[in-house]
């Protein structure tokens, strides 16, 4: 038996769609279900539904032997895990917003974000000393009530940043979900992980042609 | 005397290896296996060393990238000197070693305790580990000889599998495609990860094409039974220290049991620090233990950063994760013997040392106690009478 983490909430439902395509899905209902775990005896697999920021770490423990989560998230916390495939789905990309005034000319930049690795990571990089103020959500808000001069977040379609009259200054990685795996289930059950890896990246494929 | 008692234990072990850890049905996973692996590792004249607890700090600050990790719990000594406790043993070891490799080389095992810093746990915490280091003169026995202790470790401890790798060849690929090292970093980290697609990304952001770029493709697509994946990766070589890396894989597959050759696997997402390590490189696993329990590799580089003239190549492996993840079982004694408030004291424990001596665990309980968490066979009235549980 796989145990597959799914994230919850949108991301979640559109990977159980692409499973199901492939050939995954006779679990019965996970979109709108209540239900934390879903299995599926005859395709030898057991979904788990968490919180999106909880998959890598489920993963990394060996309680799910694969798992979908973001790009970011594993940016951020660098699990020990396997990234087997880009799903292409869940695109977006991590920026730097703020004011469209924003100046960099200050000798330290306050730095809001969810991300306080990505950050520190990305202004090392550039040998910029920054302060970082780790918040946990509506980070737009920081650099409007003065708290930060810049913000580090995913940016979408940047029609929320755009409502917050902020912009992006700075584009810095694509994210998009990721298909990974524990390092010692992948020894043990090689040839289940390969087999779901396998028909994800056909489904992949056929999006992509799908959308060309 | 020791080197008897060891062959005896080694000897049971073999006897009854189906058994697995049952053997000892009164240990723990961990404590079963440290016995295990030191018959096995005595059984080829490996000897037991011991180190200090404490070690300069200056030696970890000058190596921080051995380590993995610049959290180290310090403190001052009497005479102001900064004192740590160790994270590592390897390093103790090889910094005790002469200048120049002695004729024979040492041999050595440990069982020990390293404090690390748990990022998840927010705190330090205090690991038993085990490990064995081979430290001498260039050998081309010792990379064979240190694998098949590491194969038979993990063996002695349930259902297994081993990755190896070698980073000769993995840098002889690396340094022919004239990759920058910050690049190079950022395609090993992909490789390591099983990320194509990043690894792609990467080369495609530096203008890495053609030849170059499907090299390195091909390299961090090389995973599979140890005798198939080399004969992909003899298709990579390029250059005389890809050859060397090459042949000295081939040796070790030449060498090993068929019986191994199952467990192992050839996986150049296996990566490691190329300022230390050279060479062959593993990590092992046991299955029900989520990550990696086996660690090692040649750490001829190490050694001359410590300025010693010696070659060397070793593993650990991490005892602590045995208990949690194999379990200890629910204990249960033999018999549960009640005895009234007042009796015969001496004629109680005559009745006990009888039992024993009938090879039966023994708890002894007041009447009133509560026993409904305790596990037993059977149950006993001292006096007489009973009843089966």
């Amino acid at each position: 038996m796989l145990n597959v983490a799914l994230p919850k909430g949108r991301l979640g439902d559109q990977v159980f769609s692409m499973l199901e395509r492939a050939g995954y899905g006779g679990a019965g209902p996970v979109k709108g279900s209540r239900r934390l775990v879903v299995e599926d005896k005859a395709a030898g697999v057991r979904y788990f539904l968490v919180k999106p920021s909880d998959v890598a770490i489920y993963v990394l423990h060996g309680a799910a032997d694969v798992g979908v989560v973001g790009k970011d998230i594993l940016l951020e916390t660098t699990p020990d895990v396997y990234e087997l495939l880009d799903l292409h789905i869940g695109t977006c990309r991590m920026a730097v917003a703020g004011l469209p005034n924003t100046s960099f000319s200050r000798q330290v930049l306050r730095v809001a974000t969810k991300y306080p690795n990505i950050a520190k990571r990305y202004f090392d990089a550039q040998s910029r000393e920054i302060e970082l103020i780790a918040l946990n959500g509506s980070i737009e808000l920081a650099p409007l009530v003065g708290l930060s001069d810049v913000i580090v977040d995913i940016v979408e379609t940047g029609s929320t940043l755009k409502a917050n009259h902020l912009k992006v200054l700075e584009e810095m990685m694509p994210i998009s979900a990721r298909l990974i795996a524990n390092i010692a289930s992948y020894k043990f059950k090689a040839q289940a992980i390969q087999a779901m890896v396998d028909a994800l990246a056909q489904e992949v494929n056929r999006r992509g042609e799908g959308i060309q | 005397m020791l080197r008897d008692v060891t062959s005896c234990i080694y000897g049971m072990c073999e006897e009854m290896k189906g058994y697995g850890l049952a053997i000892f049905p009164a240990f723990l996973p961990r404590e079963a296996c440290v016995l295990r692996l030191r018959a096995l590792y005595e059984s080829r004249g490996f000897w037991r060393t011991e180190t200090a607890k404490f070690e300069d700090y200056g030696l970890y600050l000058d190596n921080k990238n051995f380590l993995g990790t610049d959290q180290i719990l310090t403190f001052m000594d009497h005479s102001g000197r900064l004192l740590a406790l160790k994270p590592d043993i390897t390093l103790s070891l090889a910094k005790n070693q002469p200048a120049q490799a002695s004729a024979t080389p040492e041999k050595l095992y440990y069982v020990e305790e390293v404090v690390r810093f748990s990022p998840e746990n927010r705190a330090y915490k205090v690991l038993d580990q085990i490990g064995l280091e081979w430290m001498g003169r260039e050998d081309a026995f010792a990379n064979l000889e240190v694998l098949d202790l590491a194969l038979r470790s993990l063996s002695l401890m349930g259902e297994s599998a081993m990755d190896v790798s070698h980073l000769g060849f993995v840098s002889g690929l690396l340094e022919n495609t004239g990759l920058s090292p910050l690049v190079e970093r950022k395609v090993l980290g992909a490789i390591h990860s099983k990320s194509p697609h990043d690894v792609a990304e990467v080369l495609e952001a530096e203008g890495v094409v053609n030849s170059r770029r499907e090299q390195i493709l091909a390299l961090a697509g090389i995973h599979g039974p140890f005798q198939t994946a080399l004969q992909e990766a003899k298709g990579l070589i390029r250059g005389e220290g890809m050859a060397r890396a090459y042949a000295e894989l081939e040796v070790l597959a030449k060498s090993l049991q068929p019986a191994q050759h199952q467990t192992l696997h050839l996986d150049f997402s296996v990566v490691n620090d190329l300022d230390y390590y050279n060479g062959l490189i593993f990590r092992g696993y046991i299955r029900g233990i989520p990550g990696v329990v086996c660690s090692g590799g040649r750490y001829d580089n190490l050694m001359q950063k410590l300025g010693k003239n010696c070659r060397a190549i070793g593993f650990g492996i991490a005892l602590h994760q045995l208990d949690t993840f194999l379990g200890a079982g629910q204990r249960q004694t033999d018999l549960l013997l009640l005895y009234p408030a007042q009796c015969d004291w001496s004629a109680l424990m005559e009745q006990v040392r009888e039992l024993n001596a009938q090879g039966l665990t023994v708890r002894c309980e007041r009447e009133d106690a509560d026993i409904t968490r305790l596990s037993y066979g059977k149950l006993e009235r001292f006096g007489g009478g009973g009843n089966k549980c």
